[in-house]
């Protein structure tokens, strides 16, 4: 017996759904039927657009996927001004004013606020601008991530751009892989760092390098079985496949062909790729692939680079393994690089990755002045402009909008990622990106790293679903809520030490439900316990992995300091955490385009 | 390892609940996750789930992170929905303010 969403699928599913979302559109939103909501609503993700939460009714997120987070010149500007058209809601951000958008941790960009009425002609402007929301959620292949200065890299050992590309070129709108049982996430990286973070997707192509007929190839080795979500975390598995890059669109035809037949579908609790493959063992799972779904054999593994992986690694990667250095491999890709062409790409810090439309704008005036006006997006929810001449460096920096978005953040800045939080998010349990701005805020001013560690990942989700990617950050911290002075509020759980790398390790959870606005003060003790104790130039995940849960919980001293919280209330109750008047029973929704109500209760 | 063993998001019946462990000479209280669910394909059971928190059990020697579940039949279900309702209007009667009326509570 198939789930309610399998059926609603099974009516109507991929590209149809357009002229359904565009018929609605243009009757308006009160036109779909209240019964048939909770269909409609499943359906439209697959054009990348996600009813928002309880409180907001008629009110879209929309999320526009480029492959590898590239986006090429005049694109970002395009998405800004469609943010400053049609981004806006009944009530301000006080951090981020009224039309932004967001920078996801894979690589795409998501808005607000959005009506369906407006959805037509946001779509015609999208695809004006060679872009699209399709597959973007749903159940099928999502944004295909990747190494954001693929092509451009000057150490790059394979170039994943022209993977990701032909992946998106040939699965997206593909009706054979356009409903799979679920979500469909496919990473390539062709560099040394591991920038793709292959380790926590569905499936991922990682460089290699193998002998082909007396000759040595470049290629790719494939992994699979990763993720996050489901507070049951997994490393991808390596299925011990060596691919050429003229054999891995084939393959991950494949793979994907194997989920879609495979997959649970009458569970989608147990429907993601990495389920099935706990169930088969990887082993079976390759095996199957060769005998029902490829021609001829598969050739083994080649030799990899995970050894030098340092991108998310906590200073866990190549050469000395205690700290990040310089010439060592990124932790991320903020700062000014070198590219192969001679050029630099310089990566600009995002903090929570949103970005108010005027600095948007003001991004595309720089990337255009002084690079070549390409944008790319990263896993850190950071924005990188490439194509900028040695002599240019100076100018860009000089621009005023970088010192918001700057390429030398501090580290607490540099490392703080957060998910979307219950200002739009149903499943979120606390309000997580402004908190996150005002964590950061508060650690700079009042908290000394060592002087050697240029990079601390502090990542905030406002749930288990995971979309902050808590589980590989240094300090990863999980919404919850407890009780303070009789009154329930807010709270954290915190977890320790998760990094990528060649050996990835999942963040050990070790204090639960702190009070929101200790927490600010626990990472303060638990930095200066590393700072005193740690040996020579221990990284922190080192510094962690050295000591059992109960050592480090003994470390964290929660407290209240300076810092203030303006959210600790249950902003899961409320229609808009930071409206005045913010419980559910003030909300406008659902409303016209101008943000008026489209019902009244008499 | 106090890892949180349930799913908890924004859908869980209640996400701060207090409570006890309880054994033979020894109990510790703790904070905890209830749920109550049922399986989207054609459900044959309701859930109900319980999670005290690890970090406030850490010190029952033995007593490792784990969330109780109990498969209820409708008719169960059912029970304890009146049972609960039932004890609530109870306990929300005596903590009735006699003069005005109001229920003393959070």
């Amino acid at each position: 017996m198939p789930t309610d969403v399998e059926r609603w699928k099974e009516d109507v599913y991929g590209e149809e759904i357009r002229e359904h979302i565009e018929r609605f559109a243009k009757a308006g939103f009160d036109s779909i039927p209240d019964d048939e909501r909770d269909a409609w609503f499943e359906r439209f993700k697959w054009y990348g657009l996600y009813h928002q939460r309880s409180g907001q009714e008629s009110y879209f997120m929309m999320r526009i996927g480029p492959p590898g987070g590239v986006l090429k010149p005049g694109q970002f500007r395009a998405v800004a001004e469609i943010a400053r058209d049609f981004a806006t809601g009944p009530v301000e951000n006080p951090e981020f004013g009224n039309g932004y958008l967001d920078v996801t941790t894979r690589q795409a960009i998501q808005l607000h606020w959005i009506n369906l009425e407006d959805v037509p002609e946001i779509f015609d402007r999208l695809e004006e601008a060679g872009l699209s929301t399709q597959q973007a959620c749903g159940d099928s292949w999502r944004n295909i991530v990747g190494c954001p200065v693929a092509g451009k890299d000057e150490a790059e050992f394979v170039d994943a751009r022209g993977l990701a590309d032909d992946l998106h070129d040939r699965f997206k709108g593909d009706d054979a892989h356009a409903n799979l049982p679920r979500k469909w996430k496919v990473s390539v990286t062709g560099c040394h760092e591991g920038c793709g973070q292959g380790d926590i997707n569905d499936l991922a192509f990682e460089p290699a390098e193998a002998e082909r007929d007396g000759e040595t190839v470049r290629g790719y080795n494939v992994r699979v079985g990763g993720g996050l979500a489901r507070n049951e975390p997994r490393i991808a598995k390596d299925l011990d496949v060596f691919v050429t890059p003229e054999e891995a669109v084939d393959v991950a035809g494949a793979v994907s062909a194997l989920f879609r037949d495979r997959g649970d579908r009458e569970d989608r609790y147990n429907a993601r790729v990495k389920f099935l493959v706990d169930e088969w063992g990887i082993e079976k799972f390759r095996r199957v692939l060769v005998e029902e779904y490829v021609d001829g054999d598969l050739a083994p593994a080649g030799r990899d680079l995970r050894e030098t992986y340092s991108y998310n690694a906590g200073g866990a990667g190549a050469g000395d393994r205690g700290r990040a250095e310089p010439d060592r491999g990124h932790a991320d890709h903020v700062g000014v690089h070198a590219q192969a062409n001679g050029d630099n790409y310089v990566g600009l810090n995002v903090l929570v990755g949103r970005i108010g439309v005027d600095d948007a704008l003001a991004l595309a005036d720089a990337a255009e002045t002084h690079g070549s006006g390409e944008v790319r997006l990263t896993q850190r929810q950071n924005v990188i402009l490439t194509d900028v001449p040695d002599d240019a460096v100076p100018d860009l920096r000089d621009e005023p909008v970088l010192d918001r978005y700057s390429p030398d953040p501090h580290p607490f800045q540099r490392g703080s990622i957060a998910c979307t939080g219950t200002e739009f998010c149903s499943l979120s349990i606390v309000e997580t990106k402004n908190r996150q701005v005002r964590f950061a805020r508060w650690l700079r001013a009042n908290v000394d790293l060592p002087d050697d560690v240029e990079d601390f990942h502090v990542h905030l989700s406002g749930c288990t679903a995971s979309c902050a990617q808590p589980q590989i950050a240094d300090v990863a911290l999980r919404g919850m809520k407890t009780r303070k002075d009789g009154e329930p509020v807010e709270a954290l759980d915190i977890g320790l030490g998760g990094g990528l790398g060649e050996d990835p390790t999942f963040a050990r959870w070790v204090v639960q439900r702190v009070p929101v606005d200790e927490v600010p003060g626990a990472i303060a003790s638990l930095i200066e316990a590393y700072a005193e104790r740690r040996e020579g130039t221990e990284s922190f995940r080192e510094f962690v992995a050295a000591r059992d849960d109960e050592a480090l919980a003994d470390l964290i001293e929660p407290a209240e300091t300076s810092y203030e919280d303006p959210f600790m209330h249950n902003t899961k109750r409320t229609w808009y955490p930071y409206a005045e008047e913010d419980a559910l029973e003030d909300s406008p929704a659902p409303t016209a385009p101008d943000d008026t109500p489209l019902r009244s209760d008499d | 390892m106090p890892g949180r063993i349930s799913r908890v998001t924004g859908h869980t019946t209640l996400d701060l609940v207090e409570g006890e462990a309880v054994g033979a000479d020894w109990s510790a209280e703790a904070l905890g996750v209830l749920d109550a669910t049922a399986a989207r394909r054609e459900p044959d059971h309701v859930e109900l789930r319980v999670e005290l928190d690890g970090t406030d059990l850490a010190g029952v020697e033995g007593l490792h992170p784990h969330a109780d579940v109990l498969r209820l039949t409708p008719e169960q279900a059912r029970a304890v929905a009146e049972d609960l309702r039932s004890h609530a209007d109870r306990v929300a009667a005596a903590s009735r303010d006699p003069t005005t009326g109001d229920v003393n509570a959070d």
